[in-house]
């Protein structure tokens, strides 16, 4: 179910919502989002339900086994090795199972062996990387002693399966929300609503006016990228920023706008990353709650800055192949993981340099090396983050994007918003005047029309 | 009172925001003015007398018809040498309604590139069959002298209250609700996405059944319509003969439908969905016994005439993951239509030489 369908907008939301505010107990409200965030991923496909439910059961296991064993080291490491082995485990199968088979028989076949795999064509369940992140985050963070782990289930299971983060982030974690689900019981519902609304609006309109617009010229021009002349690869690639950026960042608003609606406030995901003046700046306002996950349950294992320079930058290249790999089950994925390492790496050792730049260069020198990134990130293959790289930076002629003069006003007024407008998060605290309500009423007759007219698009983060 | 105020300003803000929306955007992407109503067979679709063609440069979201009607680029002209020109006839499933999609046609161009020079034209058209299909051959598409052309017939549709017949009524543009008619409102009549499948699988088994019962005893077939067989098989001769009349080759294809035999318990919501789409009159059982009726006559007449033949239905049949419906093609779908087809193309070129086909500039679009 898609938050931009009118299923969820015209019944599962009401329902949802009416319902949960209508019970009074902690528990039964634990249970009632449980069974309908269960509803909510099962609209897919219900056998996966088996799958996420197995990954709660073990997780929140693992955590009953902290608390039985306080003190015993050994016990405590099982504890933490075996549901995360179990989590990757699966993980690893429904993700990466065919991409690992495949690149082992390519590389042999490199060497001269005839070795072929055949492909197992197995469906990946809707959000797994995300929940598979909630469970691991929640089993380390209970080794740690960061959160004390729960005795509740249900409890848990709202943590792991909550509709609102379910499929496509931000990955909260446990501490995160702890607080706001041991006080479930006692939320009040009109506390958070206008800013629940307000974040859903914008979320939405982010999703389905700007991204999908976008996507309406990029997708087509990108599938015959051969054609694209170097204005033409510029706009599609700079279209693709844009549309990637509102789509994700749309659907975290509007998870965090869902999440307010019933008490529980999730983490911001997106700072305007498109303001960073450098790669390192990037990531903290990109992606945020993956970026902190790799940060903490990855560079800082691996030894953060702790060790030599050397190593440093080996963690750095380590952490952000592993953020690319992350993101899909494809060579191109870990190049511009690696890509990126390098660029926090590079920027590590001549930040100096680079701050001393005009701010203007710092932003725009930024964005270009995301964009470059991108590149990698959207190709389906080299050949073509190859041949789009040539495009854009050799001058080659060939076709503009159609309708490009209807792109145009959308891409200036995407380009303005994210680098120079401000976020969800700013506007939150501007108050809600009658102009603010009006805005948000203009933005949701966008949006009903922009959905009726077009056919519903999945969000881009599902496919990670 | 204020606040009654309020409330009504803002719900009056949404349903004008959402009316200059829908006019916007279909102004910017679609092209169609903000002071009209749109229609899509009106805008894709050009009538003149008896022959219906797509409309030169008309556009549709990301699909864009060409100087002739036909969907995708303009024609190279002339064509340089070496180069063989391909087109591919058929209703909807060959035109691709779907705008995020690629078409087959162009997917067949993308798979021939690494081989040589070859063109792919797409002269579909939506929701026609075999003798309409001709008549747009034989007095527009065959202007551009492709030397092979794919013929993608729908057997379905000759299970409908009146069966094809070759066009001979003066075609007119069907008639558009005033300018200022809300858009939204017939967004939101088109609009069935997003209700849940129940609900959709309740709609049409409701007319299903009331259509059966207003057909009366023996409007519904329950056996295959062996006289309705013989016209699809007549008309395909009658097309594919006067294809290579016009000194193409002409390559059969056979219909595939995502649907096993018999149709897995999953489909058979879509199977319903297909029975109504193709008029209702038949059962599950016929309708899948007239697509393998219909798939057997192709191959027949295939190996009668000696014309070059793609099974389609054979390799793609039962297979739902190619099928975004019934029969319309999934980006695989499309990929492995595509691959089946340049398999074929392939082949024929290998096996016989082309002469270079005239420039069509000067006699030009019509």
């Amino acid at each position: 179910m898609l938050f931009n369908s009118f299923v969820f907008l015209l019944a599962f939301l009401p329902i949802t919502y009416i319902v949960f505010w209508q019970l009074e107990s902690r528990v039964a409200r634990y249970a009632w989002l449980t069974a309908v965030s269960y509803v909510f991923y099962g609209y897919w496909d219900a056998k996966f339900c088996l799958l996420m439910l197995f990954s709660t059961v073990v997780a929140y296991t693992a955590g009953l086994g902290f608390l039985k064993w306080p003190e015993s080291s050994r016990a405590r490491r099982l504890c933490l090795i075996i549901p995360i082995t179990v989590d990757l485990s699966l993980l690893g199968f429904f993700k990466y199972a065919d991409f690992a088979l495949q690149s082992v028989s390519a590389g042999l076949r490199a060497f001269g062996a005839e070795v072929g795999f055949p492909r197992l064509d197995i469906i990946l369940p809707v959000g797994i990387s995300f929940y598979t992140f909630h469970t691991i985050s929640y089993i380390v963070d209970c080794y740690r002693g960061v959160v004390r782990p729960t005795r509740n289930l249900l409890e848990f299971s709202t943590y792991v399966s909550l509709f609102a983060q379910l499929v496509a982030g931000p990955i909260v974690r446990f501490r995160q929300v702890e607080q706001d689900l041991e006080n479930l019981g006692k939320a009040d519902r009109t506390r958070w609503l206008g800013v629940g609304v307000a974040y859903f609006v914008v979320g939405m309109f982010e999703k389905v006016v700007v991204a999908d617009y976008l996507a309406s010229f990029v997708d087509p021009a990108l599938s015959r990228y051969w054609e694209l002349s170097t204005t033409g690869a510029w706009l599609a690639m700079l279209g693709y920023t844009f549309q990637l950026y509102f789509d994700f960042s749309g659907y975290s608003d509007m998870a965090v706008g869902l999440g307010y609606m019933f008490g529980i406030r999730l983490p911001i995901n997106f700072n305007s990353p498109y303001k960073a003046l450098n790669p390192s700046d990037f990531w903290r306002r990109w992606h945020i709650s993956l970026s902190g996950c790799l940060r903490d349950y990855v560079y800082i294992p691996l030894g953060g800055n702790r060790g030599s320079e050397a190593q440093t930058y080996r963690n750095l290249l380590l952490t952000m192949l592993i953020g690319g790999l992350w993101h899909g089950a494809n060579w191109t994925f870990v190049v511009w993981g690696l890509y990126h390492g390098m660029l926090l790496a590079l920027y590590r050792a001549f930040g100096g340099a680079w701050d001393r730049l005009p701010r203007v260069l710092q932003l725009i020198g930024t964005f270009v090396l995301v964009v470059v990134g991108w590149v990698m990130f959207r190709s389906t293959d080299f050949t073509m983050a190859a041949d789009l790289l040539v495009r854009m930076f050799v001058p080659t002629s060939g076709e503009s994007i159609d309708r490009g003069a209807a792109l145009l006003p959308m891409l200036v007024f995407a380009g303005i918003w994210a680098m120079a407008g401000p976020n969800m998060h700013e506007l939150k605290d501007r108050g809600c005047l009658l102009r603010h309500r009006l805005a948000l009423a203009a933005a949701s007759g966008a949006c009903v029309a922009t959905m009726l007219g077009a056919a519903g698009s999945p969000f881009l983060y599902f496919q990670f | 009172m204020v606040r009654t105020a309020q409330a009504v300003l803002l719900i009056a803000v949404v349903i004008i925001s959402a009316e200059l929306t829908a006019r916007v955007d279909d102004k910017v992407r679609r092209g169609i003015s903000v002071f009209s109503q749109p229609s899509w067979d009106v805008t894709l679709m050009r009538r003149d007398s008896t022959l219906l063609t797509g409309r030169p440069h008309a556009r549709k979201g990301a699909i864009r018809l060409n100087a002739y009607g036909f969907r995708g680029p303009d024609l190279r002209d002339p064509l340089p040498p070496g180069c063989v020109r391909i087109m591919a006839i058929g209703a909807s499933e060959t035109f691709d309604e779907n705008g995020r999609v690629e078409d087959y046609p162009r997917l067949l161009e993308n798979q021939l590139r690494d081989h040589g020079c070859f063109e792919v034209l797409n002269a579909a058209i939506v929701g026609q069959a075999l003798p309409r299909l001709q008549h747009t051959w034989e007095h527009h598409a065959s202007r551009v002298a492709p030397s092979i052309v794919i013929i993608y017939p729908t057997p379905s549709f000759y299970l409908r209250d009146v069966p094809p017949a070759y066009p001979t009524d003066v075609l007119h543009d069907p008639p558009t609700r005033p300018w200022w008619h809300p858009r939204v409102l017939v967004w939101l009549e088109e609009s069935t996405l997003g209700w849940p499948q129940v609900v959709r699988t309740h709609l049409l088994r409701r007319e299903l059944s009331a259509a059966a019962d207003t057909g009366g005893p023996g409007w519904v077939y329950s056996e295959l319509p062996l006289d309705r067989l013989a016209v699809y098989e007549r008309q395909l001769d009658s097309i594919a003969t006067a294809v290579a009349q016009r000194n193409a080759i002409p390559v059969l294809v056979t219909h595939a439908t995502r649907f096993d035999r018999p149709p897995a318990k999953a489909d058979l919501d879509i199977l319903d969905a297909f029975r109504h789409n193709s008029g209702q009159r038949a059962t599950r059982d016929v309708i899948l016994a007239f697509e393998d009726s219909a798939a057997a006559a192709t191959r027949r007449l295939a190996a009668r005439r000696g014309y070059p033949l793609v099974d389609a239905a054979a390799k793609m049949n039962g297979r739902g993951e190619l099928f975004s419906d019934f029969m319309h093609f999934t980006p695989a779908g499309g990929h492995t239509m595509a691959r089946l087809l340049a398999a074929k193309v392939l082949e024929i070129v290998r096996e016989r030489s082309f002469p270079q086909p005239p420039g069509v500039s000067a006699r030009g679009a019509k």
